[in-house]
């Protein structure tokens, strides 16, 4: 049972760790996301300039101080519209990994749980699920329900739900064949005390993994999305759309635009990755 | 109570086993009366396990029970779920093999031993504290406050095992179903968490039924023990005079296979062949492919569990070999190894 209590000694030991005895990417990791947070919640508040001003007289305007990554092709300020636009970006596959999470959570532990039929067949619709790309799926949203924010939201989180839901309940199904599941059957337990008090909490870490890898697959198919113009439209100033509005000046040598928002994303990706490693995926890695 | 506590008659558990059903308990009958002691021993495979799954209806999915299997008179496969989990909480009580394995290994030893109590019982946290608190000096362990506040990897597998005892007997069930407890231990360990078992029953008046392949120890501390082979009983007897006299060849290879204290011999006598599987089971006598005393008619049908002089006993030949059985085993098998 070793390995049954490496991820949980190792968790609350993550837990105690001070932050100086992290790794620096972990800090690194840190510090974006905390900024990626602050944008989120106070994004539209502390902005220096109003992110859809437009001024013709002041179009790709180098880095200054008044503009801190400059101007793009309409004379709007890059940075502010960059600290608005993370809302939108950073919210929308939070939802859908909240969304997925929660429901493939529940769906893989009780087909692990239940077995026999009802699993046989809930996995089989778990993988015709499966068999559509994220982005298509997304894609094919649009088109039957339009641009905008909600539909390829909706499509991403029904994709993503059998990612989250095989996983969960291959945990699940290896925790329950453990004895102290029997053990704790043959102590009068009923079945959904054990499962949300014991087997539940005990495939946490992995269920963190997985809902960590399907944040960055959902942001960058978001980021595709608004990309391809498909989702939200010029004026938001979602990353995406950045990326997008921005490709043209790439030519004329005004990169920033473009550049500037899809460092954004990475970074996010990257961080979001960094940490979902640190406290969920690699126990050895916490060990140290 | 009028009859016995627990009543097992001609169980069968069949398992899905490489896509057929396969027997792994064959007509099992046994009996448990309040208060006592029984053993359950044999082999590996023989099913003695099964039997305990079963009596706590914890056999894996796809598993096909039959026969009667009674607690208090009350039918165990037809209990609604909620008679299911009193059954199970407050009855029985089961004692596993592996104690590191049968804990939650993230939960602390308190809310391991408060929840039941908590959940199960309604007690307010703070009476269970003090109530496990005392429950664990009486399994012998000696700084409760201490251990309760660790986790089960800190604890040794005796202390776990005392742990888990101390949350059988939090509940105070009427049988106490023990699978091999002491078999993940070290040897002085495994005398004393029996002794403790031993001590509650006698205390508490609490039935055990005992799962072992330790004959020695299944006759120090159960007053009657049934012999278990392929998964059919082939003797049951009181286990004093199971020792003494055994009726069934097997149980009386299995005596001669053990050392003894009090004669010395170059080598331990072995029983030829290997235990089989219910499944591989023949249709006679399943010990005649191993048996010095086989007679053709031992191989024609399955004999039946008969009584005979103060046991039951399944072998044809039992009345003739009464007696030869004992003391000649030894010369017998010991020359069947020569060869």
């Amino acid at each position: 049972m070793e390995s049954a209590s490496i991820p949980v000694s190792s968790r609350t030991a993550g837990a105690r760790q001070s932050l100086g005895n992290l790794r620096w990417p972990v800090r690194v990791a840190l510090v974006v996301l905390a900024l990626a947070a602050i944008a989120t919640a106070f994004g539209p508040l502390p902005v220096p300039q109003d992110p859809n001003h437009v001024s013709l007289s002041g179009v790709f305007e180098s880095p200054s101080g008044s503009h801190l990554l400059g101007t793009d092709a309409s004379g709007r300020d890059i940075f502010s519209r960059l600290l608005v636009g993370a809302r939108s970006t950073l919210l929308a596959p939070l939802a859908i990994c909240l969304v997925a999470t929660v429901f493939g959570g529940l769906i893989g532990i009780s087909m692990a749980w239940r077995g026999g039929i009802a699993d046989t067949a809930a996995s089989a619709g778990l993988d015709v699920v499966f068999a559509f790309p994220g982005l298509l799926a997304a894609i094919l949203a649009v088109a039957l329900f339009g641009k905008g924010l909600v539909a390829p939201s909706v499509a991403l989180a029904i994709v993503y739900l059998p990612y989250i839901g095989r996983v969960v309940r291959a945990a699940a199904l290896r925790e329950r064949n453990l004895p102290y599941i029997a053990a704790l059957t043959v102590q009068g337990f009923s079945g959904r005390r054990i499962l949300s008090r014991h087997l539940g909490p005990n495939i946490a870490p992995v269920l963190i993994a997985q809902a960590v890898i399907t944040f960055s697959y959902a942001m960058v198919d978001l980021a595709a999305i608004n990309f391809l113009g498909l989702g939200l439209q010029p004026p938001s100033s979602d990353w995406g759309v950045m990326v997008a509005s921005g490709q043209s000046a790439i030519l004329g040598g005004h990169s920033m635009e473009s550049l500037s928002a899809a460092f954004c994303i990475v970074a996010v990706i990257v961080s979001v990755n960094v940490l979902g490693e640190q406290f969920s995926g690699r126990p050895e890695a916490r060990a140290a | 109570m009028s009859g016995p506590l627990l009543r097992v008659e001609d169980l069968v558990v069949r398992l899905p086993i490489e896509g057929r059903m396969g027997t792994v308990v064959d007509r099992v009958s046994i009996e448990v009366a309040a208060g006592e002691t029984v053993a359950l021993v044999g082999e590996s495979g023989a099913g003695k396990s099964m039997i305990g799954r079963a009596i706590g209806r914890l056999l894996p999915p796809g598993a096909e029970v039959d026969g009667t299997l009674e607690f208090g008179g009350m039918e165990v496969a037809a209990m609604d779920r909620r008679a299911l989990r009193r059954y199970r909480g407050e009855e029985v009580g089961f004692v596993f093999q592996d104690p590191r394995a049968s804990i939650n290994p993230v939960r602390r030893i308190d809310d391991f031993l408060i929840e039941a109590l908590v959940t199960n019982r309604g007690r307010a946290r703070g009476d269970a504290r003090r109530e496990v608190s005392e429950l664990l000096v009486e399994v012998g362990i000696g700084d409760p406050e201490r251990r309760l506040r660790q986790y089960p990897h800190e604890l040794s597998g005796g202390l776990l095992q005392r742990v888990m005892i101390a949350s059988v007997l939090a509940m105070r069930p009427q049988l106490i179903i023990a699978d091999e407890p002491t078999t993940a231990l070290d040897v002085t360990t495994q005398s004393e968490v029996m002794a403790i078992l031993a001590e509650m029953q006698q205390r508490l008046g609490i039935a055990i039924l005992l799962i072992t392949h330790d004959l020695e120890l299944a006759a120090a501390v159960c007053r009657r023990t049934a012999v278990l082979y392929a998964g059919t009983l082939v003797e049951e007897r009181a286990s004093a005079r199971l020792e003494a006299d055994p009726l069934h060849p097997y149980s009386a290879a299995l005596l001669t296979s053990r050392p003894s204290l009090a004669s010395a011999s170059e080598r331990l006598s072995v029983i030829r062949g290997r235990p089989l599987s219910a499944l591989e089971a023949p249709p006679g006598c399943p010990f005649a492919g191993r048996c010095s005393y086989v007679k053709p008619i031992c191989e024609e049908s399955r004999p039946t569990l008969r009584p005979l002089a103060d046991g039951r006993v399944a072998c044809v030949r039992a009345e003739e070999l009464r007696g030869a059985v004992w003391p000649l085993a030894e010369v017998e098998l010991q020359g069947a190894e020569g060869g």
